[in-house]
């Protein structure tokens, strides 16, 4: 395509005028404060509901392991669930499920088939998940976090070689 | 002539489109764009919600009160988000077209960042998100908006993040 085909539009300082922002301006310090207070206040609502996901998620691979028909689509639930925790279990400082969420959502994004091999998996993430959750374990876990990730991926190498 | 609000951002003129398939991120983006200050905040569940709540805006004849920011998660059902961007990039109507667009993704490898820049996105937050992250991508798109590219193949910000000096006509018109 000759470069004559493309045209630059100059950016607009129109948010930057609204909010006005006349250089060197930045977000209210107490503002981001408050913020961080009020997701953290959500916290409590967030376990409760992320325990609720992990139980979900222990039926939806009773369900799909059963076979037939509703296997494809538990799967997806399952990987839409794990999508879920990945995202957001971090920012209510349960980095742990956030990682074992994406280890889950890895897992099983696009699969529609479930073997023995593949369930052992899938439940070592959720009981890895429940464990976290039965613990309150937040942050990185220290020992016991790093014991209950090294035994995950123990898990992991078991079922992919057996 | 713009407000003067000191040295720090004055949000409550701010109009913002929340939209995520979760109501508990829903929620919680909505309380955090209040924290920060914005007055102004309608939230959507997915991007078939968000356009009718942008065409409602114009059919009311309030386009003056068309959204300044568009933050929006990527996954959603029966519309997502890059479905959602490439909507507002094609629309005919320029207030709507040039909108600053934050895409918000669980999904956070390098393909799906460059798919979502590629599609016309202004800022990419990875989920989790921190307080800190979103107040970042939302300095980044006060401070450094970046220029424009219509072409035949793409239309929306610059891919290239640079800072070059432009001292051509301004072409859009808000």
């Amino acid at each position: 395509m000759a470069s004559d085909d493309v045209q630059i539009i100059k950016p607009s300082t129109r948010l930057r005028d609204k909010v006005g922002a006349g250089g060197n301006a930045q977000f209210n310090a107490k503002a981001i404060e408050r913020t961080e207070k009020a997701v953290a206040a959500k916290g409590k609502d967030y376990t409760a509901k992320v325990r609720k996901d992990v139980e979900d998620l222990r039926q939806m691979v009773r369900t799909a392991a059963e076979g037939g028909d509703a296997t494809a689509e538990q799967m997806k639930k399952i990987a839409m669930v794990a999508r879920e925790i990945k995202g957001q279990a971090a920012t209510f400082n349960f980095p742990l499920l956030t990682k074992f969420g994406d280890g889950l959502f890895n897992f099983t994004d696009n699969m529609t088939e479930l073997t023995p091999k593949r369930v052992a998996v899938i439940e070592a993430h959720v009981d890895a998940m429940a464990v976290v959750l039965a613990q309150n374990m937040h942050g990185d876990g220290g020992a016991i976090g790093n014991k209950l990730v090294r035994g995950l991926d123990l898990a992991i190498e078991k079922f992919k070689q057996g | 002539m713009p407000p003067n609000h000191g040295n720090e951002y004055d949000l409550r003129d701010l109009r913002v489109l929340v939209v995520d398939d979760s109501e508990f991120m829903l929620d919680l983006f909505c309380q955090v764009f209040e924290n920060l200050g914005c007055r102004s905040i309608v939230r959507a569940e997915h991007g078939k919600e968000a356009i009718d709540a942008i065409n409602t805006v114009v059919e009311e004849g309030r386009e003056d009160k068309l959204f300044d920011v568009v933050f929006s998660d990527w996954a959603m059902e029966p519309m997502s988000g890059l479905e959602l961007l490439d909507w507002i990039r094609m629309h005919p109507n320029p207030e709507i077209r040039f909108t600053p667009f934050i895409m918000v993704s669980a999904y956070s490898t390098l393909d799906w960042v460059i798919e979502a820049r590629d599609h016309g996105v202004s800022e990419f937050l990875t989920k989790p998100v921190s307080v800190k992250s979103l107040v970042s991508r939302l300095t980044s798109i006060i401070e450094k908006p970046r220029a424009f590219v219509k072409s035949t193949s793409y239309f929306g910000p610059d891919r290239r993040r640079r800072n070059a000096s432009f001292s051509g006509p301004d072409r859009r018109k808000r």
